[in-house]
């Protein structure tokens, strides 16, 4: 590897497992109680 | 290499490789179902359809995963090697199983509608500036289209065609991509499935992987200081220190590192850490038949010059080495690609 792509390599693995992380821990804490889970996604045009 | 397009150019290795691999696809999807219908089945039952697209959607996010442990192990220790000699068949092979996952969602939750399936993804949840209601298909599109760029450049002839540096930056968005299915798997099935298995295999899976590469890419970070220059020249050290057939990778305060070969028993050839064809770390490699071959795809060069053997036409730069009071020295400015350089002859 080059120098610059080691560098960058470093810098997008302190950043990024961070933010994943924080969205994972905000996806779990925020998960709605089981009789109001409802998936997003729906059949497109029906009622 | 460079010699002419092959679509493949296959080996032993590479059919055992992904002869190994298919099974292992095989034997997930196979063992996935029977656990999901037979072993503990979920209650209320769900559809062999949806049972059959989560198969491939998990399948698809362990490959990805699995991938990219695969570069940091085998920094962290070289017996990893031979499963990053292909990692691209990997790659393309987890984006077959990723599309088989996104064809399946989308014609079973999308295909019955009014209008086209795609455009159901995109407009059937409009709740983008929500978090936890926000359509998780979309993440799992983009990460799709990111592993569709990475397996359609992924053959050589892009590799050269969009130079080593644009092609890495090119397939580095495969980290980008693994944030986006962890959205994905995130926002998706983990609200609906209520098991705490989902969570945690969530979880274990993100700190495997971003442990890994913080770990591999910080030991990589000494080795990028640079050592102290004596007249403008890089000691090395002992000619005796070099086993034969290995390098010493050195780096001038500053620049790209620098591999010192000894070969041939009493010589010292110097070339550039970065493969011509990867920027692999032809330092790591070892001389076999009297060639340095690099450690990831098996790219060789001659130590004297840098080229590669005919009929390729790759090179890689050489330095300048002289002896002084028993230790090495290297020039740390490469000379072009390809410069003849006599090697340096020792008493070891």
């Amino acid at each position: 590897m080059k120098r610059t792509h080691r560098r960058w390599h470093y810098r997008i693995w302190i950043v990024l497992p961070f933010l994943t992380g924080l969205g994972f821990m905000m996806a779990l804490v925020l998960r709605p109680s089981p009789t109001r889970a409802v998936s997003s996604t729906t059949i497109a045009g029906s009622p | 290499m460079s010699a002419g397009f092959r679509a493949v150019q296959w080996n032993r290795h590479k059919l055992v490789y992904d002869a190994v691999l298919i099974t292992g696809i095989v034997l997930y999807l196979a063992a996935f179902l029977i656990v999901a219908f037979r072993i503990f089945p979920a209650d209320p039952p769900v559809t062999w359809e949806i049972q059959r697209l989560r198969a491939f959607g998990s399948c698809a996010f362990i490959m990805v995963t699995l991938i990219l442990c695969i570069g940091p192990l085998a920094r962290l220790d070289r017996r990893f090697l031979p499963v990053l000699y292909n990692r691209r068949h990997f790659g393309v092979l987890t984006f077959c199983v990723a599309l088989i996952h996104a064809y399946l969602s989308i014609s079973w939750y999308h295909g019955v509608g009014k209008i086209d399936p795609l455009l159901s993804v995109l407009v059937s949840n409009p709740n983008y500036l929500s978090f936890i209601d926000f359509p998780f298909e979309i993440p799992g599109l983009m990460a799709l289209l990111v592993l569709f760029l990475m397996a359609a450049t992924s053959h050589d002839f892009w590799l050269a065609f969009l130079t080593p540096p644009v092609w890495k930056a090119i397939h580095m968005s495969v980290y980008a991509a693994y944030a986006l299915l962890v959205f994905h798997v995130a926002l998706g099935v983990m609200q609906t499935d209520r098991s705490v298995y989902v969570p945690i295999l969530l979880d274990t899976a993100l700190l495997t992987v971003a442990g890994l590469q913080w770990t591999g890419a910080r030991r990589e970070r000494p080795g990028d200081d640079g050592g102290l220059l004596q007249d403008g020249w890089l000691p090395v050290g002992a000619p005796q220190e070099i086993v034969d057939g290995r390098a010493r990778i050195v780096t001038p305060p500053g620049g790209e590192r620098i591999a010192v070969y000894r070969h041939g028993g009493v010589k010292l050839s110097a070339v550039a850490n970065v493969c011509a064809h990867q920027n692999g770390p032809l330092g790591e490699g070892r001389i076999i038949d009297g060639l340095i071959t690099c450690p990831w795809h098996g790219f060789q060069f001659r130590p004297e010059d840098g080229c590669a053997p005919p009929p390729f036409t790759d090179k890689i730069p050489t330095y300048r080495l002289r002896l002084d009071d028993g230790t090495v020295f290297v020039d740390p400015r490469p000379l072009p690609p390809g410069t003849a350089v006599p090697p340096l002859l020792v008493e070891v």
